[in-house]
């Protein structure tokens, strides 16, 4: 969902905002998720504080002595004999249909549903000559599919692939559409995961074909996940199991003890995939080329890793060489036109990054605290073209389980450019020295699990001052395999373009889903 | 993301053998045990080691409607620490989610879970927490599947008594802290504990801060190579007499002592390759 869309804090192409302005966003978020919780008067664990069962507390523990007509009523709740059990239709001889199904060699598994959303900000343009970005924006039915095989004792093999299709273009004047909008967004059918995995010998294991690699410990923020590129088409709407893309590459793993060593060869050169031009994520009509590396032996990227997963704690060391996800701005050529001045020309590139990073998480009673920090090496920028800079970043979080069925996760990230040099500051670039996102998630299940509230809030800047989101949602399993989730998306324009241009971009959101 | 509710709510399924299997031990003087001696033979049976079990829970709401959990898990005793894994079989959509637990046999220190989530294609460091939220949607809780620190609670021999025409001791149970009636999410219990083998055929929590009862109702028990097994056991939420939700938990395919289920299985490396 709403991880990859921030990788790198997107907030790089941002511009600078006076530190001073503050939006309130801090004061919005934490208020808003207790006004929430509060409205839906669900979570017994906050409330149950103001109930009359404290008193019932108190004799419990100062003895029971006087609870005795309680107790006995209780024990006589017992249901005797087969009676109730045929009550509830469950075969009295307990040897039902429901055994444990048979492990097969293969499997197919995948849903299938339909996601909408609906913009109720913005208006419908006038004229013809924009997009129509108000009311339903997306009408999408998709299906997934996946296969799972087992080849012999060791080794297994994955082929999933993905399907859309949104009618929500067809709905409205669909030649406005940038084309770029309809091939990108129209509609999809992609090879996902193509791999075989397996254990050639010993303590080694395998991994080739198009596949995923998930670094790090944060739920909200990335540091070290860096090898896979991500889609980003929708800035906080994607799911958090699809934003991953899969891509091809080698992966050995090989255990010593409590440790893992993992090397990856990454063989194909792919990236974020980001909102097309003139699409409400990207209003921009200004076309930049983009120069894609060829997926080479010379461009090949690479990984190492250490895992340690230890009593009381687990840590990691990353290293990577690979291109950045996330393209920088390149003048190409400045061009002086009469009248008008100088005119540069721009182009996206990718530069070759050099990462090494760390991740810790240590668990203690109801928490788990966790760290993750990197320094890469190798970023350039337009206005600085003499050198190359590097990045220091670090994660801190802290996910709280102390209630029931509740999950409270905090987690706050810095981006600190080293050297930093202020012409940077200035368009195209767009950098600041520190940039700092603080995200918030409250999830609880209520009625035995069968509903679940999901809350999300994220702040960039110190403050907010640059600009944030929030999501909330609300799921509810009709039965086993079916499930409807509504939900709205509220984004906060803060200080700077980018979230500037998603002001208008709240929704509302809703899907069905049926998984086999 | 309804993994996370797999997060919160996940517990050790070796700890599930507690409550489940018990080994035959006939008591000498039975009538001289106090409800805390009672409560330690309880605690002290041997539940089984290297183990492979396939477990369904069939969640029953107030209008009938079920939800089907399907799991297969792994168990060992490697001395003061019980190794657990377990693979979520169904439904789909947290199908081949892995679980892995070391839980350690001294007190104040925390068990070791990992989750790995197939979706993510991470595994995931989960802290042991609250015992109090329910286990998959079901009408157990977290310290339902555990082994009670009896240190932490005061047990009374309230009477002897028969339960299905077997002799049992009726104990009561009352955490000596609020904090424990927290994490363990109930104010007292009584346990119905059978004199014969020591294992607890019925218990009924009340649950703390609500007026809600759960009566855990054994209604099999089987005896594997030398285990005593609850292989079915009823358990029921009700609010006086109204039945709130049901949980009707089964076990088949019981195995012990099984060479595959060594050290190696409970390993990061096994929990991300799955079944």
């Amino acid at each position: 969902m709403i991880m990859t869309e921030f990788q790198s804090f997107k907030i790089s192409k941002f511009e600078r905002v006076d530190p001073d302005s503050f939006s309130g966003l801090v004061f919005f978020i934490i208020p808003y998720f207790f006004v929430l919780i509060f409205v839906l008067g669900i979570p017994d664990v906050i409330l149950a504080q103001e109930t009359s069962e404290d008193d019932g507390l108190e004799a419990v523990l100062s003895g029971f002595d006087d609870e005795g007509s309680d107790e006995d009523e209780a024990l006589s709740g017992f249901d005797e004999g087969s009676t109730e059990l045929l009550s509830w239709d469950v075969d009295a001889d307990g040897e039902r249909k429901s055994g444990v199904d048979d492990e097969s060699w293969s499997n197919l598994s995948g849903n299938t549903g339909l996601s909408l959303s609906y913009s109720y900000v913005k208006e419908k343009p006038v004229d013809k000559t924009g997009a129509d970005w108000s009311g339903m924006t997306k009408l999408r039915p998709y299906f997934s599919l996946t296969w799972d095989a087992k080849l012999g004792e060791n080794w297994k093999t994955r082929i999933s692939g993905k399907a859309f299709y949104d009618l929500a273009y067809g709905m409205k004047d669909r030649e406005i559409f940038s084309e770029e909008v309809l091939n990108e967004l129209e509609k999809e059918v992609e090879l996902r995961e193509i791999y075989l995995e397996g254990s050639p010998f010993g303590s080694l294991d395998i991994k080739l074909g198009k596949q995923i690699v998930a670094w790090g410990v944060a739920n909200s923020l990335r540091v070290v996940d860096v090898l896979n590129p991500t889609d980003s088409r929708e800035f906080g709407m994607t799911d958090l199991e699809d934003v991953r893309l899969p891509i091809a590459m080698t992966k050995l793993d090989y255990y010593i003890g409590d440790l893992k060593l993992e090397a990856v060869v990454v063989h194909e050169i792919k990236f974020n995939k980001s909102a097309p031009i003139g699409s409400d994520f990207n209003p921009s009509t200004q076309r930049i080329n983009e120069v894609i590396q060829e997926s080479s032996t010379e461009n090949t990227e690479y990984g190492l890793a250490v895992f340690g997963s230890f009593s009381g704690w687990d840590a990691s060391l990353h290293w990577a060489q690979y291109f950045d996800d996330t393209p920088h701005i390149k003048i190409t050529k400045v061009t002086i036109i009469p009248g008008i001045g100088a005119v540069p020309t721009f182009e996206q590139r990718h530069s070759r990054l050099t990462m090494g990073g760390v991740t810790l998480s240590i668990p203690s009673g109801n928490f788990l605290w966790k760290a993750e920090a990197a320094k890469l090496q190798g970023m350039e920028f337009a206005l600085v073209t003499d050198k190359l800079f590097s990045r220091t970043d670090v994660l801190v979080g802290s996910e709280y389980s102390g209630w029931s069925d509740t999950s409270l996760t905090l987690e706050f990230g810095v981006q600190h450019l080293n050297d930093f040099d202020i012409k940077l500051e200035e368009s195209p670039d767009s950098q600041l020295e520190d940039r700092i996102a603080t995200t918030v998630s409250f999830m609880q299940d209520y009625i035995n699990q069968t509903m679940h509230l999901n809350l999300f809030g994220m702040m960039i800047g110190k403050n907010g001052q640059d600009g944030g989101l929030n999501r909330m949602s609300l799921e509810y399993d009709v039965m086993d395999a079916f499930s409807v989730t509504g939900g709205a998306m509220l984004y906060q324009p803060g200080g700077n373009d980018y979230f500037q241009s998603l002001n208008e971009n709240d929704r509302i959101f809703f899907e069905a889903r049926y998984s086999f | 993301m309804k993994f996370n509710k797999l997060v919160s709510n996940i517990i050790s399924i070796s700890i599930f053998a507690t409550l489940f299997s018990g080994v035959f031990v006939l008591p000498k003087k039975v009538m001289a045990l106090t409800g805390r001696e009672i409560m330690e033979k309880v605690n002290a049976r041997d539940t089984g080691d290297r183990s492979i079990t396939e477990m369904e829970m069939i969640l029953i709401n107030k209008k009938g409607k079920k939800r089907v959990r399907k799991l297969k898990t792994f168990g060992l005793e490697k001395g003061k620490k019980s190794l657990s894994l377990m693979f979520f079989l169904s439904p789909a959509d947290v199908r081949n989610t892995g679980f892995l637990t070391f839980d350690y046999d001294e007190s104040g220190k925390d068990d070791d879970q990992w989750l790995f989530l197939p979706a993510l294609r991470k595994t995931k460091r989960i802290a042991a927490g609250d015992k109090s939220g329910s286990f998959m949607g079901s009408d157990l809780n977290y310290s339902d599947m555990t082994s009670p620190d009896l240190d932490l609670y005061d047990y009374t021999l309230m009477k002897e008594t028969e339960v299905k025409g077997q002799k049992v001791w009726q104990i009561k149970a009352v955490p000596k802290t609020k904090a424990e009636a927290k994490n363990s999410g109930y104010s007292k219990s009584v346990v119905f504990i059978r004199q014969d083998n020591y294992v607890m055929i019925r218990g009924v929590r009340w649950v703390h801060k609500k007026k809600r009862n759960k009566y855990l109702d054994v209604r099999k028990l089987d005896k594997i190579d030398g285990i005593w097994v609850s292989t079915e056991m009823h358990v029921t939420t009700k609010s006086g007499k109204k039945i709130l939700h049901k949980t009707i938990m089964k076990q088949k395919n019981i195995h012990f002592n099984q060479d595959e289920v060594n050290e190696d299985l409970f390993s990061i490396r096994r929990l991300e390759k799955g079944l």
